[in-house]
């Protein structure tokens, strides 16, 4: 790529980064002004920033309780979503009659939307009595498709004589899994923690419709019965959208360099 | 190897959070006793002696009177267990009275002490 190319291709990105963080510093900056979102003309830098509306924010909704009860569902989510995906993945890198068949289902799966079986779902979470329950909240959300090709593409990446040793040493398949398959894709790992865990916080849909009470109700919920409220107290608003997507945030921001490894892995084998 | 699990971006940025957390709270148990104080002054500057200050707690439409008192010789009044994170006072004596003063504070229930409030 010749120097001239290059510099284009770098301002190219730039100008795009710039479009795509603008939301988000817009978001920021009203959450910390408290500036109408409709004042022209519109101010880049913010006029007397401030941390009070987090603070308005925090004490006008029960914040603790809201986050405590995302941060239960998504940690729930992210355990069970390792467990299964990981055994999934694995499984499915091995021969056995059928193998095409459960692939073809598994994508076909993908092809329907969540709202097309919500009512299923709702139904089947109702029958086993947990709706208004964080475990019924977290159900739909155990397993997910992706990420399960995803352990199986990392784990098909990993040579087979490696696998080969561990079983001549009388590893069971399951130690293989847990001692050298997962250590080995970390990538993957990370990958899963973080499309399950943001899948998990960000969901809105299921939440509104298996919720009931106040006690049990999720991060997104709580910014709707604020919205709902006060809906013309514009910085506390801004302020709860930033405390709602800051964990989310955080996560990806730790473990994206891993993310990025585990979406490409695989991808590039042979 | 030991170290690695340690020491990593995961347990460091979380660790500081929790640091931070436990020191915000060990200032806030220390900080909210709820007592705010301050002075009324006259557009001189002077100390107003018997004005009357009254503590206002903002609701989403309107305000609701908490607490009123009295300034001493010195111009000074002091309120307890403000129980509030946004406070709003006025003062008034005689024909005169203050703007309306608007205070957020960073937590409930925190201590403050408020600017000199101007009646004219």
């Amino acid at each position: 790529m010749s120097r001239r190319t290059r510099i284009l291709s770098h301002i190219t990105l730039i100008l795009v980064s710039v479009i795509m963080l603008t939301p988000i510093y817009w978001v920021v900056k009203t959450s910390i002004s408290g500036e109408n979102l409709f004042t022209y003309p519109p101010s880049i830098v913010p006029h007397d920033p401030n941390l009070f509306y987090y603070v308005q924010a925090w004490y006008t909704v029960d914040f603790v309780r809201l986050f405590t009860n995302s941060l239960a569902i998504a940690v729930l989510v992210v355990v069970v979503n390792l467990v299964l995906n990981a055994m999934a993945g694995y499984a499915l890198t091995k021969h056995f009659p059928g193998k095409g068949m459960v692939l073809g289902f598994l994508l076909a799966s993908m092809m329907i939307p969540f709202h097309a079986t919500i009512i299923p779902a709702y139904l089947l979470t109702a029958k086993l009595g947990l709706l208004n329950s964080k475990l019924g909240i977290a159900l739909p959300f155990f397993s997910h498709i992706v990420c399960i090709f995803l352990f199986k593409s990392n784990f098909e990446a990993i040579p087979s004589s490696l696998v080969q040793a561990a079983r001549l040493d009388g590893l069971s398949e399951l130690r293989i899994l847990t001692r050298i398959m997962l250590p080995l894709s970390r990538p993957a790992v990370a990958t899963n923690i973080i499309l399950s865990f943001i899948w998990s916080w960000n969901d809105f849909l299921w939440p509104l419709i298996v919720v009931r009470s106040p006690d049990q109700e999720t991060m997104p919920l709580g910014l709707v019965s604020f919205l709902a409220s006060f809906e013309d107290t514009t910085g506390a608003l801004y302020a709860f959208c930033v405390l709602v997507v800051l964990p989310s945030m955080l996560v990806f921001l730790l473990a994206q360099k891993d993310f990025i490894r585990g979406l490409t892995t695989g991808a590039t084998k042979g | 190897m030991r170290n690695h699990w340690v020491w990593n971006r995961f347990t460091i940025t979380f660790g500081m959070i929790a640091l931070a957390i436990v020191a915000w709270n060990i200032y806030v148990s220390f900080n909210d006793g709820g007592r705010i104080v301050g002075k009324v002054v006259d557009a001189m500057g002077q100390p107003v002696a018997g004005a009357q200050v009254v503590f206002w707690r903002q609701t989403v439409t309107s305000l609701e009177k908490v607490a009123e008192t009295r300034t001493d010789a010195e111009g000074h009044y002091r309120f307890h267990n403000n129980g509030q994170y946004a406070l709003v006072l006025t003062a008034r004596i005689a024909n005169a009275q203050s703007a309306r003063h608007t205070v957020p504070l960073w937590f409930r229930n925190q201590n403050v002490q408020i600017a000199p409030i101007v009646v004219e």
